[in-house]
């Protein structure tokens, strides 16, 4: 039996502990917003937060979130308020979309961590997150004008 | 499927059953919306009349292709008596914003406020919508005529009906912004008032159908509309093909075969089938190649997940067969594109003296690119969902290959 935290809620299950926690998310909780992409942590398009850090959960057994706080697209604000949800908004970001959750989670857990990232700060936190559609310079911008939407770093 | 069934996923025309009903409302998966359906007050929506007898059929183009082109607005556009707009996207988005742009050409010519636009996704009827093919960048360039004349249409038609009702020149009466003007009189009406008096009238073309000239667009071309599933995106609610939920559903992974053209000589399920969730091992035939756009065929592994499935499809033992390209080299096959690139072509066509001038030229240079022979590789896997028919819960179109046997999501 894991005990965990999801968005908010806590959850047990008595399924298998090595399941990744994308399947416990997508399959048993019907929290579709994490993707799937490649399973082997080189997309990044299932990108979730475990403790508020950036994770791939296609390769994080439910085990490792025993006790844990786990928030998904999902749960990163309850209307779309986030201010990195609002910058990918605004500047049109997605294209077709299926990166984008990833993007959002990693992007948020790297500004928790640097409030104010430079264009460096930035590529080396989302090299891990492809987008097919080749997003990348709408994803930079976005994070910049999150920084500004939260009051400018300070 | 949305939780309430009624709009397609996003990449996909896929809808409620009744999609199929010939006599159906032309704008279907909106029937929580009953004042859209004609049923109460005013919808610019009644039955579908007979495609327009406008122009003589031409058969270049969206209008050569199967379904044709359509600009009937009472295919595309609903007005409620509130005056919100519903617009139905009838191609298939995958990225390239056609959700938006088709939906953006209409309300344009409509002169619709894009704050009351509605977009529904259209399940696939090419007998109704036109050709919903979607590929090839022809949405836009094959149906940006048809969508404007839908628009200018039906924003027609609201102006024939305020100028019956107030008894003045159509000509004298301006629709701007969802709100119909006349100047002479001082009246003014928003479109809900008189969407469902347009919805009797007929529907204008050729010579009485007056488009915007380009100068009067207002969102086409003006990069300022945003994405219409930005948020949907942005918050994890959009619905991709492999999001599709359905009460009771298990997942299935396939082993395909590792050559093209290969298929299975021999399989032992008994490892999968001991992997705790695995429900049952299927070994599926593929189509002969060249296959186009038929299944390549493998071992498809069931289970009560997609980990299950994933893990079962692990412990499959399986003896290939791997058919005709077996000796397949992709260092050899390189080797014959280059040789082949390399040698004399074959002219097609020839304007100037390219040869002759390059031959004369002081500085010449050379550049070979070479791109691998590989699979597309979408961040989505290609996924499908279905349910056995008829005990499918909310019923799709059937897949049309072969004979309807399930419903599908997205649609066949
Ligand atoms: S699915 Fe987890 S990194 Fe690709
Ligand atoms: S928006 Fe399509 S993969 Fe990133």
């Amino acid at each position: 039996m894991v005990t965990l935290t999801v968005n908010g809620r806590e959850q047990r299950f008595d399924g298998n502990p090595e399941m990744p926690l994308l399947w416990y998310l997508r399959d048993v909780l019907g929290l579709t917003g994490a993707k799937y992409g490649c399973g082997m942590a080189l997309c990044g398009v299932c990108t979730i937060h475990l403790d508020g850090v950036a994770m791939r959960a296609c390769v994080t057994p439910v085990a490792a979130a025993e006790g844990r706080q786990v928030t998904t697209i999902e749960g990163l604000s309850p209307d779309a308020s986030h201010p990195v949800q609002q910058a990918w908004t605004e500047l049109n970001v997605a294209q077709c979309g299926y990166c984008q959750c990833g993007q959002i989670m990693q992007a948020a857990s790297l500004l928790k961590d640097k409030p104010k990232p430079t264009d460096a700060d930035i590529d080396a936190a989302m090299v891990g997150n492809l987008c097919r559609c080749g997003t990348y310079t709408r994803i930079r911008a976005a994070i910049h004008l999150a920084v500004e939407k939260s009051g400018g770093g300070a | 499927m949305t939780p309430d069934g009624l709009d397609a996923p996003r990449g996909a025309a896929a809808a409620p059953a009744e999609a199929h009903d010939a006599d159906a409302q032309p704008i279907l998966n909106v029937s929580r919306r009953a004042f859209l359906l004609g049923l109460g007050a005013g919808a610019l929506v009644l039955a579908v009349a007979p495609a327009l007898a406008a122009d003589p059929p031409r058969r270049y183009g969206g209008d050569g292709m199967p379904g044709g082109l359509k600009d009937d607005p009472r295919l595309f556009v609903a007005i409620a008596a509130d005056g919100t707009v519903t617009i139905l996207n009838h191609r298939a988005e995958m990225g390239q914003g056609v959700r938006t742009s088709v939906p953006m050409i209409i309300a344009d010519e409509l002169e619709a406020d894009w704050a009351r636009v509605q977009v529904r996704q259209a399940p696939g009827d090419e007998a109704r919508y036109g050709n919903q093919n979607t590929d090839g960048s022809r949405s836009i360039r094959h149906n940006f005529e048809p969508l404007r004349r839908a628009g200018a249409a039906a924003r027609q038609m609201l102006i024939a009906a305020a100028a019956a009702s107030w008894k003045v020149p159509a000509a004298e009466i301006v629709a701007e912004q969802h709100v119909l003007t006349h100047a002479g009189s001082g009246r003014r009406a928003g479109y809900g008032e008189f969407a469902a008096a347009a919805a009797a009238l007929s529907v204008p073309s050729g010579e009485a159908l007056k488009l915007k000239q380009p100068a009067q667009f207002r969102y086409i071309g003006k990069g300022r509309i945003g994405g219409i599933d930005n948020r949907d995106i942005v918050s994890g609610k959009a619905q991709y093909g492999i999001d599709t939920r359905v009460p009771g559903m298990v997942y299935a992974v396939v082993a395909r075969p590792p050559v093209y053209g290969g298929r299975v000589k021999h399989h032992d399920a008994a490892a999968a089938l001991k992997v705790p969730g695995v429900l049952k091992v299927v070994p599926l035939d593929g189509a002969p190649i060249p296959s186009a756009f038929f299944p390549l065929g493998g071992v498809a592994v069931v289970a009560e997940n997609t980990w299950a499935a994933i893990e079962g499809r692990k412990a499959l033992q399986i003896e290939w067969d791997h058919g005709p390209n077996a000796g397949y080299d992709s260092q050899r096959y390189r080797a014959a594109l280059e040789t082949a690139s390399r040698a004399e072509g074959q002219l097609v066509y020839e304007r100037g003296a390219t040869y002759a001038e390059l031959a004369r030229a002081e500085r010449k240079i050379a550049v070979e690119y070479y791109v691998p022979h590989l699979a597309h590789a979408p961040m989505e896997p290609p996924a499908r969902s279905c349910a056995p028919m008829p005990t499918a819960p909310r019923p799709g179109p059937a897949c049309r290959r072969r004979r309807p046997r399930a419903t599908c999501w997205p649609a066949c």
